[in-house]
């Protein structure tokens, strides 16, 4: 069996599941005024009835806090700030990161004790997930466990819980600057573990954990400037022009984006397809489709795609803490993206790169 | 008055045409969004929403889907989808199912893999399990991206999240669903 085969074994997915994820898109659709008038009411009668309990629960019951052993963890998909750590990502804990603070990898299995929840940190000041607002103000407290991988667990509303682990910074580089500055906050090149590299179909090529090999690495990249992405898709728009010797690819240079022409297959066959054929085979561009004339009737944005991820790479640096930078190579246009920004490769360093995948 | 699916199962039992124009009416526009986000093509999604229909009808019976009807539909229509694409390579979608399929070999392959013929079955039955133990939102990002096939950036944007985030989330899910299945030695 291979991945395509599994694609379509998944007609036959769960019920369950296939409803549940339908249920999303239907509720994603525009709301009609009387559905948005009445959700409304309901809103307003249902913040009053939980007002109201709140009032009586507060009145009747005083103190009401979990035992310690029966602390509630449930699981949240969403990325958070802390108000005090706002540069700071915390995602959900996933079962990877359960297992690496000895938790148990299934959710309903964790038991955590007041104890673990150690010393309050802040509470939630932002969030990257526009249904889960409800908990943006709610109390983080350190995973006390594990001080030095800055895990929390966020109180959630009826004495329940969720962890959430520290995934990265949340780094702004200006232009001209170099990695440097990134890479030192998380402690680079001393605090490298590991770097895993995935060639552009995500298969995993190499794990590097020799520290020379680390710190090698990192020094390739350090003083790499950030040339911006108006740049980075300059040299991928030329890139295309060496490649298809046409215009179907151009800069916007309003937006800085990637435009593609508007043009149908017969266009294309009419104003010269030979080129694009004959630049498909030179280029040995992968398109999953092997004669000559096949490889034009792929959509421009698709060619243009297999043109620039050709041999790109993405490499994942793990820090001492758990966190892990992203790094996304590209040598079509000898350029590494990372951060809020795209560095620009010499000839040289973009050679020492490839030295590590050989 | 609304007729339930179990009646429209039934009127495909009982071989009355008018059990397609009600469906139609009725899961029509679903149907042809669910092919729709998967060709990307608005044409062939109509053609493919009305073979959903004339394999809806070749399949009750024996099947009755009374009570996961849409769902029943949803599956046909997305088969028909994806065949659609692969069996015509001028659809723009052609290279995207590849990658689709590269990023799906991740959740499957391994080293014993390859010698291993797959049980179709029991791979779904586990891939059920594992989704069902991760969180709800993950569940969907999964289903989102590959049962309805959808762009991640389509996908981060109705979640709230950059799309390099959503690709990360997905990747993790796609190495925990391997790590699952070799450790119930599935694969």
């Amino acid at each position: 069996m291979n991945g395509k085969d599994l694609l379509f074994l998944m007609s036959d997915a769960d019920s369950e599941l296939i409803e549940e994820s339908e249920i999303v898109l239907d509720t994603s659709k525009k709301q009609t005024t009387n559905q948005i008038l009445i959700l409304s009411i309901a809103g307003a009668v249902i913040v009053g009835l939980l007002i109201g309990i709140t009032l009586f629960l507060k009145t009747s019951m005083k103190s009401k806090t979990p035992s310690d052993n029966n602390l509630k963890l449930e699981e949240l998909s969403c990325i958070i700030f802390l108000n005090n750590e706002e540069d700071l990502e915390y995602h959900s804990a996933d079962a990877a990161d359960r297992t690496r603070y000895g938790l148990s990898s299934d959710i309903s299995d964790v038991k955590l004790s007041q104890s673990d929840i150690g010393d309050y940190l802040g509470s939630v000041s932002g969030i990257k997930n526009n249904s889960r607002e409800d908990i943006v103000g709610k109390k983080a407290y350190h995973y006390s466990k594990y001080p030095e991988s800055k895990s929390i667990i966020i109180v959630d509303i009826e004495g329940s819980y969720s962890l959430f682990c520290s995934y990265g910074y949340t780094i702004d580089v200006p232009l001209g600057n170099s990695l440097n500055d990134a890479f030192a906050k998380y402690g680079l090149p001393e605090k490298g573990v590991k770097i895993e590299i995935y060639n552009h179909s995500d298969k995993l090529v190499r794990t590097i954990t020799e520290k020379s090999d680390i710190n090698k690495l990192i020094c390739i990249f350090s003083d790499c400037r950030n040339i911006g992405y108006t740049e980075q898709n300059r040299r991928l728009v030329q890139a295309w022009h060496d490649s298809y010797d046409n215009d179907y690819v151009y800069l916007d240079e309003k937006t800085g984006s990637i435009s593609f022409k508007d043009i149908t297959l017969d266009e294309r066959s009419q104003k010269g397809s030979s080129s694009e054929k004959q630049a498909g085979i030179e280029t040995g561009v992968e398109t999953g489709v092997e004669t000559i004339s096949e490889v034009s009737r792929l959509p421009i944005e698709d060619m243009a795609n297999e043109l620039w991820h050709k041999d790109s790479l993405k490499l994942i640096i793990e820090v001492e803490e758990g966190f892990c930078i992203i790094l996304n190579y590209c040598p079509v246009s000898k350029t590494i993206s990372a951060f809020n920004g795209a560095f620009d490769l010499t000839e040289e360093k973009t050679e020492s790169i490839n030295s590590f995948t050989e | 008055m609304k007729i339930a699916d179990s009646d429209i199962v039934d009127m495909f039992l009982k071989r009355n045409e008018d059990a397609i124009r009600i469906t139609s009416e009725r899961y029509g526009s679903r149907l042809r969004s669910i092919s729709f986000r998967i060709t990307g093509n608005i044409q062939t999604a109509e053609e493919c929403e009305n073979d959903t229909y004339l394999e809806a009808w070749k399949r009750i019976p024996p099947s009755e889907p009374r009570t996961y009807f849409m769902t029943f539909l949803s599956r046909i229509a997305r088969t028909i989808s994806i065949n659609r694409i692969v069996s015509d390579h001028r659809l723009k979608r052609f290279a995207y199912v590849e990658e689709l399929s590269s990023e799906m070999e991740q959740c499957i392959a391994s080293s014993s893999s390859a010698e291993k013929e797959l049980d179709a079955k029991l791979l779904l039955e586990s891939i059920s399990i594992f989704l069902k133990k991760q969180s709800k939102e993950k569940r969907i990002l999964f289903m989102r991206r590959y049962y309805y096939l959808e762009k991640t950036s389509i996908i981060a944007k109705q979640f709230g999240y950059n799309e390099s985030s959503l690709r990360s989330i997905l990747f993790r899910l796609r190495k925990e669903l391997r790590d699952y299945l070799e450790k119930e030695a599935i694969i």
